[in-house]
């Protein structure tokens, strides 16, 4: 809750920040090719196309923030000379995947303290450990260092190209490990070191199909999918069984 | 051939998944082991979430079991009223064990026990197996007479109770099976093995015959999975089909080639395949905790 109102808090702040232009208040809009991403049992990722238009000059930058997740981390640390997980710190309400898209490298963009307000680039982001405000730094590096190896968290590698300081567009690849859930794309129009238009949309990533109804079944039905499941693996057994032998 | 798993909520490769089935399933025919200390780690290592990968194996091992089994049905490798009274024994125990962890977990460090309790466990049983079995085939080279089957126990004679299984060829207490059951049951609910311990017990503590000890087993593991599987299903809503479903057309045809060359072996050389393999286990989960981890640090989605 706390982390969705600083999350709330962030975005009001780009907004007041986008109020310092008020009089030069220039609009962005920006829409997704699809607002649902259908998980059906052969999904192997999906392409993702952004694109909008904006008033002026000025560069793009885009966060793509996954649904919420608690995460333990834990650390190994040796004792008498085997290693076991002694010390862990669980991460509440962290996004489940992060991505950051810019049209021109962010250093250019703005300056630092412009990115830690907007919570872009992962380092940036506001993670809480057990109710602390300061995670442990090597928890939240280590944190950081999984979700990118796992290819959750990532930053700058797919531009947006810009077209005519007109309109804008992005490709990005969610992966095939990308958390169900809602997602949320936010685009910020900055010019001059300065946010001057903001806009987010929705993503939803959703199970159709033969998964939704087996996740489903599971979930309602536990007992005759148990039963099932028993059953049907009973049946190979035997069949394969009943196969070999009349060879 | 990506596959999405609906559950474990990630694509895997299909071929993948059903080759390590196949490859398991040889293991679970031969010796009459469920295999699942092998394929739970491999479905985590590519990144099954724990309780997922746990549930959705045991699902996977009823049917490779149930493979195995009518091979050995039909050479009369099973003693069923061996095998009835080692389930029933089997699942009073992981009653009491499932209780007993609740138990220990409020002590703390219960990890580091289990890890601890299973590296000695199975270290000892693997050497025994090893010495013993090695020694016999020596023994059999150099022409001397076999008394039938290794391990005889005198005490356990003077139970009462007593009960002929006349396919194990032994006329003992039924005790001996049921509470050999309840340790195991313990053992499942705790550590989560089974046949990789139940295999050396039956054969060295019940002196039954290595052939019937592997068509028991897989008996024994054929129905203590399934009830996993189900309480799985309903308490957890952890079992995955789709992923249960690929490994286990995998295993199925893996267990009847496995059933197969077991049948071919005798029974001290399973035995010292088997304690290789037991060791091998040992081995890996030392080399575990004494080698430097490539990373100190590991991620746990709670929620």
């Amino acid at each position: 809750m706390i982390r969705r109102l600083s999350l709330i808090g962030a975005f009001l702040c780009s907004l007041f920040l986008g109020g310092d232009m008020a009089t030069a208040a220039r609009p962005i809009v920006v829409d997704l090719a699809q607002h649902l991403v259908a998980v059906s049992t052969g999904f192997s990722g999906a392409g993702m196309l952004m694109f909008g238009a904006m008033d002026g000059s000025g560069d793009v930058v885009m966060v793509v923030r996954g649904p919420p997740e608690d995460v333990t981390v834990r650390k190994k640390k040796r004792i008498a000379g085997i290693y076991l997980n002694r010390q862990a710190e669980t991460f509440s309400g962290a996004p489940s995947y992060y991505r950051v898209l810019s049209s021109r490298p962010l250093e250019e963009v703005a300056p630092p303290n412009l990115w830690r307000k907007l919570q872009v680039l992962p380092s940036n982001l506001f993670l809480r450990a057990d109710g602390k405000m300061l995670p442990s730094d090597s928890f939240k590096d280590a944190f950081l260092r999984k979700k990118e190896q796992a290819g959750l968290y990532g930053c700058c590698v797919d531009p947006i190209f810009l077209m005519g300081n007109r309109l804008f567009r992005a490709d990005m690849f969610l992966p095939t490990n990308a958390p169900i859930g809602a997602y949320r794309v936010e685009v910020y129009l900055i010019d001059d070191g300065k946010v001057v238009s903001a806009e987010t949309t929705p993503l939803l990533l959703s199970k159709v199909g033969a998964s939704a109804d087996i996740f489903l079944f599971a979930q309602e039905q536990g007992a005759l999918y148990g039963l099932l499941a028993i059953l049907g693996a009973l049946f190979c057994g035997w069949f394969a069984g009943w196969v070999f032998q009349r060879r | 051939m990506p596959i999405y798993l609906p559950i474990a909520e990630m694509s895997v490769n299909g071929l993948l998944l059903l080759g390590m089935g196949g490859a398991i399933g040889v293991l679970s025919g031969v010796f009459g082991i469920g295999g699942g200390f092998l394929m739970t780690p491999f479905l985590i290592f590519i990144g099954v979430p724990s309780p997922v990968a746990v549930a959705s194996a045991t699902n996977q091992i009823v049917a490779s079991s149930v493979s195995g089994l009518t091979t050995h049905w039909r050479r009369g490798n099973v003693d069923l009223r061996m095998g009835g009274l080692l389930v029933a024994g089997g699942l009073t125990g992981s009653l009491i064990g499932v209780n007993l962890v609740s138990f220990l977990r409020s002590l703390g460090q219960i990890d580091v026990t289990i890890r601890f309790a299973y590296i000695l466990l199975l270290g000892f049983i693997g050497s025994l197996m090893l010495i013993e079995s090695v020694r016999s085939i020596f023994k059999r080279r150099r022409g001397v007479s076999m008394s039938r089957g290794p391990g005889r126990h005198s005490w356990m004679h003077g139970m009462p109770f007593k009960m002929r299984f006349r396919k194990s060829g032994l006329y003992i207490s039924a005790l001996l099976p049921f509470c050999l059951g309840i340790m195991m049951g313990i053992l499942v609910a705790v550590m989560g093995i089974s046949g990789i311990v139940m295999v050396p017990a039956m054969i060295y503590i019940l002196g039954m015959p290595t052939q019937i000890v592997v068509g028991t087993n897989l008996f024994y593991v054929m129905c203590v999975t399934a009830t996993t599987t189900f309480l799985q299903a309903v308490m957890n809503q952890s079992v995955d089909i789709a992923l249960a479903f690929l490994l286990l057309l995998g295993s199925v045809i893996g267990a009847q080639i496995g059933a197969r060359l077991g049948t071919k072996l005798k029974g001290e050389q399973l035995r010292v395949l088997l304690a290789l393999l037991v060791l091998c286990v040992c081995g890996n989960l030392v080399f575990g905790l004494i080698a430097t981890p490539e990373d100190f640090f590991s991620l746990e989605i709670v929620r």
